[in-house]
């Protein structure tokens, strides 16, 4: 009769200390986690610097200034504007349609004109 | 107390006991009434005074709106958002100089010079800054992050080592106004003052787009709080209050035609050897500015340099709509204009007409009422219709037409014609500082008690004298010329947008536009203005290359202490592109272009030599990007009417 008691009772406990066990394991995890986390918010604001600084970078180089003077060049004296006559609009939905590799069919193109897919 | 432990304790024991434990209750009870009293009834004021002791309260910046460039003029040619002004993150380096022993404070100023390579004037104010009894003193502004890296090894190791609490130095990140396009835009953008305002903690706007749309750019800082212990690191704590950002304004300016219109002015401006000179693109169907380029230029980022130098201080006006100027032959197409509305008038009253287009009027130098001198022209001429009227740019010829409009409508009928198309008004451009021009007014007098509107005025103002107007008042008439006879409002906006997606503000065209002209006397001014550009005109060099165009030449001298200058000169070239279907209409002026004679180029200070070039290169470069087909692409689409119009001015001057 106490014997059985007895090995209700520590049943009882040794569930009991599993449950307390894995709540403290958890608890620790989350700890450990929340102590990452101002490292990990001052990386993100130095990646989000970085990354500001590099868009002014690359807005300085995109000076249309630079890029008219790159266009005047005779590496690029092959390129002009096209006219608004040989620009065709299609909607985006209809290009990708035109562009599906199982409807492509092996046709020789008929016209220069270059295509623009607008949404 | 009974000596012997075995024997139960006495009545005298017990009350003892009971003393010792109420004396140690009665502690007990002050201790938790002082709890009560500190953390209860002063518990705001000691949390306030700990507050104090151990938190720092800083700024946490807002970012202020951004200007975006027009990507979305070229057909098929979707951009991504191209800003003009970005804000970069840099940093404040600031001291809390109670926390810095005194011994310490040289060798830390001596420290700062060395790292960030500062001037002998710039380190004693670090000094003076340090000895100051504060708690948080700025020391350095606008750090990079290489800097600020620097600044933080060196102190962390410095404060250790001299048992200084690590916040003693600390920064605070701001964003700086900086310009990936440099100089590009700057006169219209204009900048903020590198030092914000005390008390509100705002930018402080330089002037233009920065000024004006100061309301919606600005935002509303944030706050956060950083611990004083020595153990907390820099630059770590808690956002109180998120920032409220500044709204973004989507300019109706393009980057690409914008840096086209810059470089072509810079030469023009060069070339003709003037002080300065500006140029401004508008789509003449809706009104928005495409380019407004104005050489020598201004560059935001260096603006201290600009309002610390008088002269350079000059340029960092938008003198398109701040310096008004007499338009000169550039206001006669509008004479032209507002006779040709007389006319329509005259016949929907069933009434004989003013005067017929090919009409043979008598263009000898004669006396006007009012004048006493005899009106003539730079070349005499006979007799011209009113196309070599616009083709030779005479004054005779106008003169004589607002003689016959104010004889046949009157002089008020006059005026309000030249108002209802804006002359007099603001534009109601979005920059500061518009002038309205001067539009004379009938029965008032001038502060000298001259009257305004005398007899000789509206000879004055058919040749474009006697009147002021901004650059842009001009532009919006040829915009009126060129979209078929509607009114049309000149505008930098196309909408400003907040970071949430909100939009405050954009920019719809009025639909449908008060109209102004007939479309037949539209047609009929565009006709005779496109003898201009073409040979026998006054500026064969405004001609684009492969496209029809329009347009006028106007060279007025400046008054110059009172009285005009012939060596002074605003040289103005004003038109549009292609004729049939403008996609532009641009304003070119030379202000002040040198005074001289070349040989096979002509008189350099004239509006067809010095601005006409500038409007043929600009538009060519403009249409090409645009991707405008060519209309005229041999040059020869009007040869005919050329031609005609020749015989028939030889026969009538010549024969």
């Amino acid at each position: 009769m106490i014997s059985g008691v007895f090995l209700r009772l520590l049943a009882c406990l040794t569930i009991f200390s599993f449950f307390i066990y894995s709540y403290l394991d958890k608890q620790n995890s989350c700890t450990e986690l929340k102590m990452h986390l101002p490292k990990l918010t001052k990386e993100i604001q130095a990646i989000n610097e970085v990354n500001a600084n590099l868009q002014y970078q690359i807005e300085c180089f995109e000076n249309p200034q630079n890029l008219l003077s790159l266009a005047g060049s005779q590496q690029y004296a092959h390129l002009k504007f096209p006219f608004m006559e040989e620009v065709l609009t299609v909607k985006e939905g209809l290009a990708l349609h035109y562009s599906a590799p199982k409807e492509r069919k092996a046709e020789p193109a008929k016209s220069k004109t270059p295509i623009v897919a607008t949404n | 107390m009974s000596e012997d432990p075995k024997m139960p304790p006495t009545a005298h024991d017990r009350r003892l006991l009971v003393y010792v434990a109420l004396f140690l209750l009665l502690l007990f009870s002050l201790v938790i009434v002082q709890f009560y009293k500190i953390q209860i009834i002063d518990g705001d004021k000691w949390r306030r005074a700990a507050n104090r002791q151990h938190k720092l309260s800083v700024i946490e910046p807002y970012c202020r709106g951004v200007f975006y460039s027009n990507t979305s003029i070229k057909k098929g040619h979707p951009e991504k958002a191209q800003p003009f002004v970005i804000d970069v993150p840099k940093f404040h380096l600031y001291a809390d100089p109670e926390m810095i022993p005194e011994a310490c404070r040289k060798d830390i100023v001596k420290r700062l010079q060395l790292t960030l390579d500062l001037s002998n004037e710039d380190t004693q104010k670090i000094g003076v800054q340090l000895a100051k009894k504060s708690r948080s003193r700025k020391l350095v502004l606008w750090l990079s992050r290489e800097m600020h890296d620097n600044i933080a090894k060196w102190w962390q190791t410095y404060a250790k080592s001299h048992k200084i609490p690590r916040n003693a130095l600390f920064f605070v990140s701001d964003y700086k106004r900086s310009y990936p396009f440099g100089k590009l835009l700057g006169q219209l953008l204009h900048t903020v003052r590198s030092e914000r305002d005390q008390a509100a903690h705002q930018c402080i706007p330089t002037g233009g787009l920065e000024l004006s749309l100061n309301k919606y750019l600005k935002g509303e800082d944030g706050r956060r709080v950083i611990l004083r212990s020595p153990r907390q690191p820099l630059e770590t704590g808690t956002v109180i209050k998120q920032p409220q950002h500044g709204a973004d304004v989507y300019l109706t300016i393009n980057h690409h035609l914008q840096a086209i219109a810059e470089e072509e002015i810079a030469k023009a401006v060069m070339a003709a050897n003037s002080t300065c000179g500006w140029a401004v693109m508008m789509d003449p169907n809706t009104g928005e500015i495409l380019a407004w380029a104005q050489y020598p230029f201004f560059e935001p980022a260096r603006y201290k340099d600009y309002f610390n130098d008088p002269k350079k201080e000059e340029h960092t006006k938008v003198k398109a709509i701040t310096d008004p100027y007499e338009p000169g032959s550039t206001f006669k197409d509008l004479t032209i204009a507002i006779c040709l509305r007389a006319n329509t008038e005259l016949k929907k009253q069933g009434k004989a007409p003013l005067f017929s287009i090919d009409e043979k009027i008598a263009t000898k130098a004669r006396f006007f009422p009012g004048r006493n001198k005899p009106l003539k022209d730079t070349h005499h001429y006979s007799y011209l219709n009113m196309y070599m009227g616009m083709q030779k740019s005479s004054n005779v010829y106008m003169a004589t037409m607002i003689q016959r409009v104010i004889e046949r409508m009157g002089e008020e009928w006059y005026r309000k014609a030249l108002e209802d198309f804006g002359i007099g008004t603001k534009t109601g451009i979005e920059l500061p500082a518009e002038s309205a021009g001067m539009l004379p007014r009938l029965g008032k007098t001038y502060p000298n008690g001259a009257l305004e509107w005398s007899k000789a005025t509206p000879w004055s103002l058919a040749m474009g004298h006697n009147v002021l107007v901004n650059s842009l008042q001009m532009l919006r008439v040829y915009g009126i010329f060129a979209n078929g006879g509607y009114d049309v409002k000149p505008t930098l906006i196309r909408k400003i947008v907040r970071k949430d997606g909100t939009v405050i503000m954009e920019h719809k065209p009025a639909t449908p536009s008060r109209r102004i002209l007939d479309p037949e006397d539209v047609k009929t001014i565009n006709k005779a203005m496109r003898f201009v550009t073409l040979p026998g005109g006054t500026a064969r060099k405004g001609n684009i290359p492969g496209y029809t165009e329009v347009g006028k030449t106007g060279t007025t001298e400046k008054v110059i202490n009172g009285v005009y200058s012939k060596k002074d000169h605003i040289s103005t070239f004003i038109g549009f592109a292609p004729a049939n279907h403008p996609r532009i209409v641009l304003l070119i002026a030379i202000d002040n272009p040198e005074h001289k004679y070349t040989p096979g180029v002509g008189r350099n200070q004239m509006g067809g030599t010095c601005a006409a070039p500038a409007f043929s290169n600009i538009g060519l470069r403009t249409l090409k990007y645009l991707g405008v087909p060519e209309d005229d692409p041999k040059n020869d689409a009007w040869d005919k009417e050329v031609k005609d119009l020749k015989v028939l001015f030889d026969q009538w001057n010549h024969g």
